[in-house]
């Protein structure tokens, strides 16, 4: 094992996870209230409280149940993506798949404010009804009520269901469905008799992934849901934790929510055995199917139209409002907040966040691949119970409250790492913790679609573990550790919680500068900021896009 | 080997300069909420003058709304890294003095101050601005608009209102308190239930419902008096405008103190002396868009449409911070029946 750099990888992977995460959250529960001393945290009797309160069990089931329907509707709407992805080519197709990930990367208050310019009462959907028949009411009214909270959810998750999802149909061979149909069976039944079984894996896991994301959700929760009827264990955290300032409070009921995601989790992730290989199947062109009267090919397109409605939409209205101005009493068209923007001044947060947004970006991008290549090296064909633990090691960190693990793991760094450590540092593994368990949702499948036997042959034949990984591992996962990797930067570019946390001038990002902007009523300029961040991540794309196709290590 | 080192070298330097970032010697380290230290708040204007003033370096930290910094500031009391903090409004108050974090000081100017502002007998915080929330609407929309939280009521508003949710915003928290001024434990519940028809959404801050507000989805949300100001005096409009309830409106008092524990006790006191000095509060109406304590010169032009309404609803800090989680959660639960 000596000179290994994989078992570097693993260490520091662990030590991330452990320090980062790990240790304050568990210093934090064994500690004792910063606020009472003499009280310890965890107290035994405020979850016995709260429990035997039914309106308290009510939030609780709502919280499952809206993260529950969220994430099952997100697949039912990826899962015909991934099977498109997979089964056509078409015009604009990478296009396609940038834009359905690019919601992610906003803050969650402009993807409110998207879907209200484009959904709402007054936005561009109903305005457009109504002028059109006349009415007086607005015809689409989905918002402020269950449906809205769904969408909004579906409308922001169902992407990651289509990538991971579409990832794992890609591999499964054409031999298994070729022998069903010379056997005679239908198209539904070797759906549901062999292709079904064989994305379960990946519907699990993207179900979880998407589950975790909604139990967090907040502001979509009480803006979209119209705020009082629904309300979820993480709107109370927030009650606790900020308003009222319980914090053994706002601990239990984290951990409350963390524990059932927890299990849920448990339950759902069986490392089961896939089974896939590499698949050459040609893909179709979807325009001439369109033009041969495919039924497929033209409930191919629908979605697609669909799906760029939604998509694309709210997404629309952002960038239109970034170009309009309030004067004398109407709207104007202008490039004035993009002048505001890129002007030098003294004064310019933006240029400045825009610097340390890249630089952040990069750096977690960075630290998340190389934890995550360590850590999917202790995953990857493990099954059972082993594998169970590291999926819930690795996703745990997305299951707790941000606004509790920020309070646990500022309780515990206090006076240790202030003034030694510079505080990019901190965001940056702060954001690689969160984005890590994306990351190995990403590379995991491909890495376990090579056979196994090769990492054993190679071994035999004696080949040092760089070269094995230089020859044989790059150019395999080449194009999924690139895009892997202009995920993490997207994520990173859009988080806020934790950043917020521990932020001071020195770590000020795009996100917290476009909240800093709608405080003070600047909404057009945060929209601006916006449309900037979700051109950076664009072009990130296509950068990473361009090296896949040029950067050939050993050919 | 050489060869190929060097260039390696090179990159490792290059990435290592990337994220250096210059070490400030700061004298003085204040906290506030981001808003007030965003490009477009009160913080940089005052802060640079202060610097120049002092001739010192200041260290602002501004990790997110009021709530959060103050956790902050309770997290690290037994190491306290600031010397200030600056933004705890008038329901938080009793929350920071129950957990012993202010060093008292008494500032020359307070005289200035009017007495009602001046909520701490024993001069552990002192006050920097002030403002009432109200009801601010759209005069296009809405010729005829509501003059009291009675008023609010009339089923013509159906799906009209947004407010902010009181469980965590502030401003929500201040209707909660405004309405339980007004009617009394006994009936604000009955009032928030027949608000509840006419309430489009709750949502979680001030900057979703504005924002609702300004894109023409509401013609009435939950704001401050002052907000008609920003539109004059930014977009040249009078058409939003602030509604003047005869009920009187629920005032927040902001404050600023010492922490205990400051090793800058001198330069931490010459800071308060500063924050009532006209070189801080003038900036404040146009920045922070709040009314400045001491009025060192007239409003500015565009504050004639925020109006400064008669009376003021109050309740004591000391109950509220007694009651306030036994009003949220009887708040919660009717709310959702």
């Amino acid at each position: 094992m000596k000179n290994n750099p994989l078992r570097l990888l693993q260490i520091s992977a662990l030590l991330l996870l452990g320090a980062g995460f790990y240790l304050p959250v568990a210093s934090f529960l064994s500690g004792s209230n910063p606020l009472h001393p003499e009280e310890s945290f965890l107290q035994g009797e405020y979850f016995l409280e709260f429990l035997s309160d039914p309106w308290n069990l009510r939030v609780i089931g709502f919280s499952l149940f809206q993260a529950f329907l969220s994430a099952l509707l997100s697949i039912l709407v990826g899962l015909p993506g991934a099977w498109l992805l997979t089964h056509y080519d078409f015009p604009g197709k990478r296009w396609f798949r940038l834009l359905s990930y690019l919601p992610f990367i906003l803050p969650s208050i402009l993807v409110v404010l998207a879907m209200v310019l484009f959904f709402g009462n007054n936005g561009w959907i109903n305005r457009g009804l109504m002028s059109l028949f006349g009415t007086e009411e607005p015809p689409v009214q989905f918002l402020y009520s269950l449906s809205g909270i769904l969408i909004a959810h579906v409308f922001y998750n169902f992407p990651i269901a289509m990538k991971i999802i579409g990832d794992q149909w890609e591999r499964i061979s054409h031999k298994y469905l070729q022998a069903a149909r010379s056997l005679g069976a239908g198209n539904t039944k070797c759906f549901f008799k062999i292709t079904l079984p064989l994305l379960l894996p990946s519907i699990f896991s993207s179900f979880v992934l998407i589950f975790l994301l909604c139990m967090n959700s907040f502001a979509i929760i009480l803006v979209l849901g119209g705020g009082i009827r629904y309300t979820t264990i993480e709107v109370l955290i927030y009650q606790l934790a900020r308003i009222e300032l319980d914090f053994s409070g706002a601990a239990s009921l984290a951990f409350l929510q963390g524990g059932l995601s927890l299990i849920g989790m448990a339950i759902l992730l069986r490392g089961r055995d896939g089974r896939v290989e590499q698949k050459s199947a040609d893909k179709k062109w979807l325009p001439q199917k369109i033009r041969n009267r495919s039924l497929k090919a033209w409930f191919a397109l629908s979605w697609i139209i669909i799906v760029l409605f939604f998509a694309l939409g709210p997404l629309s209205a952002i960038v239109l409002d970034s170009f309009r101005k309030f004067e004398n009493g109407e709207w104007i068209y202008t490039w004035y907040w993009y002048d505001k923007l890129f002007t030098w001044r003294e004064n310019n947060h933006f240029l400045s966040s825009l610097w340390n947004s890249l630089r952040i970006g990069f750096g977690s991008a960075l630290i998340s691949s190389l934890c995550g290549l360590g850590l999917v090296s202790l995953m990857a064909y493990k099954k059972g119970v082993r594998r169970r633990f590291w999926e819930v090691l690795t996703l745990f960190p997305l299951a707790l409250s941000t606004v509790v693990f920020g309070v646990a793991w500022f309780h515990f760094y206090q006076g240790h790492l202030a003034g030694t450590v510079p505080l990019i540092y901190v965001v940056m593994a702060m954001h690689a913790l969160l984005i890590c368990p994306y990351w190995i949702r990403v590379v995991l499948p491909t890495l376990e679609s090579i056979p196994q036997q090769w990492h054993i042959e190679s071994k035999m034949l004696g080949k040092k573990p760089l070269e094995y990984g230089l020859r044989i591992l790059w150019p395999w996962l080449r194009k999924t550790f690139l895009i892997a990797f202009f995920f993490s930067f997207s994520l990173s570019l859009g988080e806020l919680n934790s950043t917020m946390m521990v932020a001071d001038e020195t770590v000020r990002t795009l996100p917290l500068e476009i909240y800093g902007a709608i405080s003070g009523y600047r909404f057009s300029y945060a929209s601006a900021v916006a449309v900037i961040l979700l051109l950076l991540s664009v072009s990130t794309f296509l950068v990473v896009e361009r090296s896949v196709g040029r950067f050939e290590l050993f050919k | 080997m050489k060869s190929r080192k060097t260039p390696v070298f090179v990159l490792m330097l290059f990435v290592a300069g990337i994220y250096l970032n210059p070490v400030s010697a700061a004298e003085l380290t204040i906290y506030t909420y981001d808003s007030f230290n965003s490009e477009w708040g009160t913080g940089p204007v005052v802060f640079k003058r202060f610097e120049e003033q002092c001739s010192c370096k200041l260290k602002v930290v501004s990790p997110g709304d009021s709530g959060t910094v103050l956790n902050r500031v309770i997290l690290e009391k037994a190491n306290p890294k600031a010397d200030i903090l600056l933004g705890v409004n008038n329901s938080e108050l009793e929350k920071s003095f129950s957990y012993d974090l202010w060093e008292p000081y008494r500032s020359p100017l307070l005289e200035k101050v009017s007495v009602d502002l001046r909520l701490d007998k024993k001069n552990r915080v002192t006050p920097f601005d002030y403002g009432f929330i109200a009801f601010v609407y759209d005069s296009q929309k809405l010729s005829n608009p509501p003059n009291s939280l009675q008023d609010l009521l009339d089923p013509k508003y159906k799906r009209k209102i947004v407010i902010e949710n009181p469980k965590t915003s502030s401003p929500g928290l201040s209707m909660l308190h405004w309405t339980i001024a007004v009617y009394g434990e006994e009936g604000y519940l009955d009032y928030w239930k027949k608000l509840q028809p006419n309430l489009l959404s709750v949502t979680d801050g001030w900057s979703a419902a504005y924002g609702m507000f300004t894109k023409g989805e509401v013609p009435i949300v939950l704001s401050y008096v002052t907000s008609p100001a920003y539109h004059l005096e930014y977009e040249k409009t009078e058409r939003f405008q602030a509604a003047v309830f005869q009920e009187g409106h629920y005032r927040q008092i902001e404050f600023a103190g010492i922490l205990k524990g400051t090793k800058r006790i001198k330069l931490a006191r010459e800071f308060i002396d500063f924050m009532l000095s006209e070189k801080f509060q003038n900036a404040i109406p146009l920045t922070n868009w709040m009314f400045p304590v001491v009025q060192h010169q007239p409003l500015p032009e565009s504050f004639r449409i925020a109006p400064q309404p008669k009376s003021a609803p109050e309740l004591n800090p000391a109950r509220v911070n007694q009651q306030n989680s036994k009003w949220l959660k009887a708040w919660s639960r009717a709310m959702s029946e």
